[in-house]
C-alpha cells in the first residue's frame, strides 16, 4: 500500500506539475495504434552521475518523518476517489481512470453568445467588448497528429469579436512547418471626444464656415471617437533539411489604422521678436492614423552537439499613409498650421548567435549584432503661412541613418555541483550617422520670423559587465553574489555628460530554514557617477537630469515560501528600492519604491482549489526647482504613488457535472502631491489626489453534459472609477481656466458593465 | 473564452501550486524516495495485488522497488510499450505531444521513447542501485541534472542564453513552467500569463493599472518582449535593447529624427513603465512635474510665455493652466519622441 499510494501521489504531483495533458482515444495517432520503436544505434543522454549526490545536497529533508509524507499522500490517494481497484480490466490490462481521461482534452469548440451591459471603452478598450449588445462567442482549439509526423493544428480565440486571433498550423514533424496567423488588437481609447473639425480620419482638417471659438463653438462641436485598430497577417515556415538544421522565416504586414489624438499649436499672431512668440494657441486634433508595418524575421541555424549558431536577419519597414497634417486655426481662421506625421523608416538588422561546449562543464554563448535603421521621408516645408521667409531648405529629407551594434560574449562554469560561475561582456552601440545641416526655421506657422538650428545626432555607446558567482554550500544554504559594471558614453552636441558608469555589487542568501520553509534574501548597492557635468547654456545649472546624474542605489529584499501542509503554500515577499541623487540640486533629487506581496494558494480537496494574493507598492519621488532661476533650489514637490490590488479566486471541479469557479480582483491607485514653496517657506496650492478603483468579478460555471460536451455559463462583473485633474472637468475651450486652448473635451472613463455569456463547448 | 480567468486556466492554477511549491513538493517525493530507497535495501518482497495496476506492472516485470539513481548511462532499452504496461496515461498522453512523435528523429519518441529522458528502463526492473529520471525530482534529481535532460536537445534557439540566465540562475527548472509532455504547454497566449505572475506578482498587480499593456487581454503576453530562457538584451529581452523592443510594435518612433528627443532614443523606460502606471501613457510620474525633471529652465529657451514653476495649482492663471492639464507641456511640445519637421526643433510640429 505504501508503495501504491507513493506512485499515485507521484501521478497526481506529476499531473498537477507537468501535465494535464491530452489523451483521446479517437487521436489520429491512436486510431493507428502507434507505438514508438525504438531505433537502433541511439545512444542514451548522458545523465551526469552523482544524482544521489546531488539528492541529498538538494533536498535536505532528512529530518522529515517518512510516516508524515505517506500519511498525506494516503489522505490524499483517498481523497481523489480514483477507483484503483477498477483500474484493470478483466484481462489484467491496466486501464487508466476515468476521471484522468477525462481532463486530457486535445480538441476543444466553444460557441456561444454573450450580452455587454452597457458601452464603455475603457472596459472593451483592447478586449473589443466596448459596445452594449449581443455578441458571439467562438474559440477553436484543434490538433491532430499522425504516426508518420504530419500534424495540423488550428487555433483561434474572440473569434466573435475585434480581439480575434487565429492560427492554421500544419507540416511534418522534423521536416518541415507551416503556419498562418491573423490578429485583431483594438484600441478603443475615447468616445467622450468632440472637435469642430471636418474631415476628421483625413490628413487636413477644416472648420465650418462660420466659426467663431468664441460664439459659436458649442453648435459646431461634433462627437467622434479616438479608436485604433491594428491588424496582423502573419505567415511562416520552418524547414528542417537535415537534424541538426533548421531554416524558418516568417513575415508579417500589420496595418494600423483609426484617429489618434494630437495637439497642435501655431502662433496666431506674427511675433514681435525672435525670442517671443505672439499669442500662441493650441488645439487639440484628430489624427489620422493608417500605418503599415511589414516585419520578416529568417533564421538560419545549427544545433549540433557541441556548438550551436543561430543566423538571423531581422527587417521592419514602417510605411505611414500620413506623413503630414495640416489644420485651420480656430482662433485665427485665416491661418493653418501643419505637423509632421511619423515618417515611414526602414530597419535591418543581422546578428549572428553561437554557443559551444567547454571543458569544466562550461558554456560560451556569444553573439554579435549590426542594425541599419534609416529614415528619409521628404520634409514638409518650414511653413504653411507666407508671414516669414526662411531660406531653401538644406536637403529635401533627411537621409537619416543610425547604425547598431550588439554584442555580447557570456562564460558560464558549472565546475562543481556545488559552484556556478557566469562571467558576461556586453557592448551595444547606438551610432547616428546622419549628417548635420542648419535648419533656417519658423518656430511655428504664423510666426514671422525664423530661427536656425542644427540637428545633432544621437550617439551612445554602452558597456557592460556582469560577473557572478553561485555556491551551495550544503543542503540548506547557497549565496549568489556578484558585480555588475555599466557604463554609457554619450555623443552628442551640447552633451551634458560624456560619460556616467555604475559599479554594483549584489548578494543572495538562500536558505532552507525547515524543510518545509524557505527564505531568501537580497541586497544590492549602485553608485553611478561619471565626467564632469557641463551644464547647458540655456538650463539651470544646478540642474542635474535623473539618468546623467550621480547616483546611489540601494535594493533590499526578502521572500520567505512556506509550505504549511501539503494543501496549503504561502509565499510573503519585500522589495525596497532606493535612489539617492547625490548631487542634484535642481531635479529629481530622490526616489523610493517598496513592494510588499503576499500570496497563498489552498487545495483542500483534489478537486477544490483555491488562491490569493495581495501586492502593496508605494512610488515615492522628490524633486526640487527653481523659479528663482538660481542655483538654489526654492520649491519641491514630493510625490507618492499607492497601489493595492488584491486578488483571490477558486475552482471547485466534479461537483457532480459541475465545475464552478469564482475570480475577483480589487486593484486600487491614489497619486498625491505635495508642492513645498521654500522661498515663501510654506506650501502652494495644492494639485488634486488622482484616484483609480477597479473591481473586477467573475463567476463561471461548467455543465459537463457528457465528455465530449460541456455547456457553459460566464457573468463577469467589472466596475471602474477614476479622478484626474488633469482631465476632469477641462472643457473644450474655456479661456478663463486655460488660455489659448481647445481641446477634445475628454473625461476619466468611468464604467459599471456586466458580461453574461452562454456557451457550448464540443470536446473530443 | 472572453470570460476566461485565472482559476479557469487549468494549467496556470495547477501552477501557481505548483511551481513555487516545486521545490517543496519535491522534497515531500524526495522524502518518499529516500524511504523507498531503504525498504529496497531490505529487499521486502513484493506483494502483488491483482487489483492495483501498479503491482500488476511490477509483478509482470519483475519489479523491486524504486532505488536512488546512481547513473543511468547504461543499460537496455525497453521501449514506450513497456512503459506503458504501467504508465499507460503518460505514454499515451505523449503520443499526442511534438515530443511523442517517433516520425521526428529528433524526438524522444524518435530514439529511445520514454527511456530516451527517463533512462534505459531495464534499470528500473531489475538491477539494484539504479531507478527512472524523474523530471519532477521524485527521485532527488537536482534541478540542474533535470534539466541538463532538457537541454540534450534544447540547448540551441531561442534556449542559447538558458545558461547563465536569469531564470537559471534562480534554479528554476524547465518543468516549473513546461509541462513536458503536453502539447500546448505555456507557449498557450491564454495562460501563458498566469505561468510568468505565479513567481512576478508585482507585475501582475501592474496589469491592472489604469494605463497598460494589454496583458490582461492577452493581446500582449509576456514572450511577445520576454525570453524566459535568457537573452543577450537587458531584462531578457527578445530584442539586443529595450528600445529596439519597443519599436518591434511602435516602429512609428524608431525614426531616426531630425530632431531628435534624446532619452528618447536611449532608453524608452526613462519615462514609461512598461507593465503598468496610474498615469496616462504608461508615464512615471505625472506632469509637469515629469519634465521638469531635466527641464528645470525652461523660460530661456522656449521663449517668454515659458514660466518657471507649476507650483500652485490653485492659482487660476490660465496662462499657466496650460502648462497643468490635459498633456501639460505635452499639449504643444507633442513630438516627445522626436520630430521629423524642419521647423520641428522644440518638438512642437
Amino acid at each position: 500500500m505504501k508503495r501504491k499510494t507513493s506512485l499515485l501521489i507521484y501521478y497526481l504531483a506529476a499531473t498537477a506539475l507537468v501535465s494535464s495533458a491530452a489523451l483521446a482515444e479517437d487521436k489520429p495517432v491512436a486510431e493507428q495504434g502507434a507505438a514508438a520503436v525504438p531505433s537502433e544505434g541511439q545512444t542514451a543522454i548522458d545523465i551526469p552521475p552523482d544524482v544521489d549526490g546531488a539528492a541529498q545536497a538538494q533536498t535536505g529533508t532528512e529530518d522529515k518523518p517518512a510516516t508524515e509524507t505517506l500519511k498525506a499522500e494516503q489522505e490524499k490517494a483517498e481523497e481523489t476517489g480514483i477507483p484503483i481497484g477498477k483500474s484493470l480490466s478483466e484481462e489484467g490490462e491496466l486501464i487508466v481512470p476515468e476521471e484522468i481521461v477525462s481532463e486530457q482534452i486535445l480538441n476543444d469548440i466553444e460557441l456561444g453568445i454573450g450580452y455587454v451591459s452597457d458601452d464603455a471603452y475603457k472596459f472593451g478598450r483592447y478586449n473589443g467588448l466596448q459596445q452594449k449588445g449581443p455578441f458571439v462567442i467562438g474559440d477553436i482549439d484543434i490538433e491532430a497528429f499522425y504516426e508518420d509526423g504530419r500534424f495540423w493544428s488550428v487555433h483561434g480565440t474572440n473569434l466573435g469579436l475585434e480581439s480575434r486571433f487565429l492560427r492554421l498550423e500544419g507540416g511534418v514533424q522534423g521536416s518541415y512547418k507551416l503556419f498562418l496567423e491573423y490578429d485583431e488588437l483594438p484600441n478603443y481609447r475615447d468616445n467622450t471626444v468632440q472637435s469642430p473639425f471636418l474631415g476628421i480620419g483625413s490628413d487636413n482638417l477644416t472648420l465650418p464656415s462660420v466659426f467663431d471659438v468664441n460664439t459659436n463653438l458649442d453648435a459646431n462641436l461634433n462627437s467622434f471617437d479616438l479608436e485604433t485598430k491594428r491588424r496582423r497577417a502573419k505567415a511562416g515556415v520552418s524547414f528542417i533539411p537535415r537534424q541538426s538544421w533548421q531554416f524558418d522565416v516568417d513575415v508579417s504586414h500589420e496595418n494600423k489604422q483609426g484617429v489618434d489624438a494630437t495637439g497642435a499649436t501655431i502662433a496666431n499672431t506674427t511675433g514681435s521678436s525672435p525670442g517671443f512668440i505672439g499669442n500662441l494657441t493650441t488645439a487639440y486634433l484628430p489624427e489620422p492614423v493608417d500605418q503599415d508595418t511589414d516585419i520578416v524575421n529568417a533564421i538560419l541555424r545549427y544545433a549540433g552537439d557541441d556548438g550551436q549558431v543561430d543566423l538571423k536577419y531581422q527587417m521592419s519597414i514602417f510605411d505611414n499613409k500620413y506623413n503630414s497634417l495640416t489644420w485651420q486655426d480656430p482662433f485665427n481662421t485665416t491661418a493653418q498650421g501643419s505637423m509632421s506625421l511619423a515618417p515611414d523608416n526602414e530597419f535591418h538588422q543581422l546578428s549572428l548567435t553561437g554557443g559551444y561546449v567547454l571543458p569544466y562543464n562550461s558554456r560560451l554563448t556569444g553573439m554579435i549584432a549590426m542594425g541599419r535603421m534609416t529614415q528619409n521621408q521628404a520634409y514638409n516645408p518650414y511653413t504653411v503661412n507666407s508671414n516669414a521667409s526662411p531660406s531653401a531648405l538644406p536637403q529635401s529629407s533627411l537621409d537619416g541613418e543610425v547604425w547598431l551594434t550588439n554584442a555580447q560574449l557570456k562564460l558560464a562554469s558549472r565546475p562543481t555541483n556545488s559552484l556556478r560561475l557566469n562571467a558576461e561582456l556586453r557592448y551595444n552601440e547606438r551610432d547616428n550617422k546622419t549628417s548635420v545641416a542648419t535648419y533656417d526655421y519658423v518656430l511655428l506657422d504664423s510666426d514671422s520670423f525664423t530661427r536656425t538650428a542644427s540637428n545633432r545626432p544621437y550617439s551612445y555607446k554602452n558597456n557592460r559587465i556582469n560577473l557572478d558567482a553561485n555556491y551551495r554550500f550544503n543542503a540548506i544554504t547557497s549565496l549568489r553574489g556578484g558585480y555588475k559594471y555599466n557604463e554609457m558614453k554619450r555623443s552628442y552636441t551640447d552633451a551634458e555628460r560624456d560619460k556616467t558608469k555604475e559599479d554594483t555589487l549584489f548578494a543572495k542568501w538562500k536558505v532552507k530554514a525547515h524543510s518545509t520553509v524557505d527564505v531568501a534574501l537580497f541586497a544590492e548597492a549602485s553608485k553611478r557617477d561619471g565626467s564632469d557635468y557641463n551644464s547647458l547654456v540655456n538650463e539651470n545649472p544646478a540642474l542635474r537630469k535623473y539618468y546623467l546624474a550621480d547616483r546611489d542605489r540601494t535594493k533590499v529584499g526578502g521572500s520567505i515560501d512556506y509550505m504549511a501542509t501539503d494543501k496549503l503554500f504561502l509565499t510573503a515577499r519585500v522589495d525596497y528600492n532606493q535612489d539617492d541623487y547625490t548631487d542634484s540640486v535642481i531635479g529629481l533629487t530622490e526616489a523610493t519604491q517598496p513592494v510588499y506581496t503576499v500570496d497563498f494558494s489552498y487545495t483542500p480537496r483534489h478537486n477544490i482549489t483555491t488562491y490569493g494574493y495581495y501586492t502593496y507598492e508605494t512610488i515615492e519621488s522628490s524633486q526640487a526647482g527653481s523659479a528663482a532661476g538660481t542655483t538654489t533650489a526654492d520649491w519641491q514637490a514630493d510625490f507618492e504613488d499607492t497601489f493595492d490590488t488584491i486578488g483571490i479566486g477558486a475552482k471547485w471541479a466534479d461537483l457532480g457535472k459541475w465545475d464552478i469557479g469564482a475570480d475577483i480582483v480589487l486593484s486600487k491607485s491614489s497619486g498625491s502631491s505635495e508642492m513645498i514653496d521654500l522661498s515663501a517657506a510654506g506650501a502652494a496650492g495644492q494639485y488634486p489626489d488622482t484616484r483609480t478603483e477597479l473591481t473586477s468579478v467573475k463567476l463561471w460555471t461548467d455543465y459537463n453534459y457528457s465528455k465530449q460536451l460541456v455547456y457553459k455559463l460566464g457573468l463577469w462583473f467589472e466596475e471602474y472609477s477614476a479622478d484626474n485633474w488633469a482631465i476632469d472637468g477641462v472643457a473644450v475651450y474655456d479661456p478663463l481656466a486655460v488660455e489659448n486652448m481647445m481641446f477634445l473635451g475628454s473625461e476619466t472613463l468611468d464604467y459599471n458593465v456586466y458580461v453574461i455569456t452562454a456557451s457550448m463547448s464540443y470536446r473530443y | 473564452m472572453v470570460l476566461l480567468s485565472a482559476s479557469q486556466i487549468q494549467n496556470a492554477a495547477e501552477t501557481t501550486t505548483s511551481t513555487e511549491a516545486a521545490t517543496a513538493v519535491e522534497a515531500s517525493a524526495e522524502v518518499t524516495a529516500k524511504d523507498e530507497a531503504k525498504q529496497a535495501e531490505e529487499k521486502a518482497p513484493v506483494e502483488v495485488d491483482p487489483a492495483d495496476p501498479v503491482a500488476a506492472g511490477e509483478a509482470k516485470h519483475a519489479f523491486k522497488e524504486p532505488n536512488i539513481c546512481e547513473g543511468m548511462a547504461e543499460g537496455e532499452f525497453l521501449g514506450p510499450d513497456v512503459c506503458a504496461d504501467c504508465h499507460q496515461d503518460k505514454v499515451e498522453t505523449m503520443k499526442v505531444s511534438p515530443h511523442g512523435q517517433s516520425a521526428d528523429k529528433r524526438t524522444p519518441f524518435g530514439k529511445e521513447g520514454c527511456e530516451q529522458c527517463h533512462g534505459p528502463g531495464e534499470m528500473h526492473f531489475d538491477t539494484e542501485g539504479n531507478c527512472i529520471v524523474s523530471m519532477t525530482g521524485r527521485f532527488g534529481e537536482s534541478v540542474q541534472q533535470r534539466n541538463d535532460v532538457c537541454l540534450g536537445c534544447h540547448k540551441s534557439g531561442d534556449r542559447m542564453h538558458w545558461v547563465g540566465s536569469l531564470h537559471e540562475s534562480e534554479d528554476l527548472a524547465c518543468v516549473s513552467c513546461h509541462s513536458i509532455h503536453k502539447r500546448n504547454d505555456v507557449i498557450h497566449r491564454n495562460s501563458q500569463s498566469e505561468v510568468c505572475f505565479t513567481c512576478h506578482k508585482d507585475i501582475r498587480a501592474d496589469t491592472y493599472r489604469a494605463s497598460s499593456h494589454p496583458i490582461r487581454e492577452h493581446k500582449v503576453i509576456c514572450s511577445d518582449c520576454h525570453n524566459a530562457h535568457g537573452s543577450a538584451g537587458p531584462k531578457s529581452l527578445n530584442q539586443f535593447t529595450i528600445n529596439e523592443n519597443c519599436y518591434s510594435c511602435h516602429a512609428e518612433k524608431r525614426g531616426p529624427f531630425l530632431w531628435e528627443h534624446y532619452p528618447a532614443s536611449e532608453d524608452c523606460t526613462l519615462c514609461h513603465r512598461v507593465h503598468g502606471s496610474n498615469h496616462a501613457a504608461l508615464l512615471n510620474k505625472q506632469g509637469p512635474q515629469l519634465c521638469q525633471q531635466c527641464h528645470a529652465d525652461i523660460r530661456t529657451q522656449g521663449g517668454g510665455r515659458h514660466i518657471r514653476n507649476f507650483l500652485d495649482f490653485d492659482d487660476n492663471d490660465p496662462g499657466r493652466a496650460r502648462f497643468k492639464v490635459v498633456s501639460n507641456c505635452a499639449n504643444c511640445h507633442i513630438k516627445v519622441h522626436g520630430s521629423n519637421h524642419p521647423s520641428g526643433a522644440a518638438l512642437q510640429r
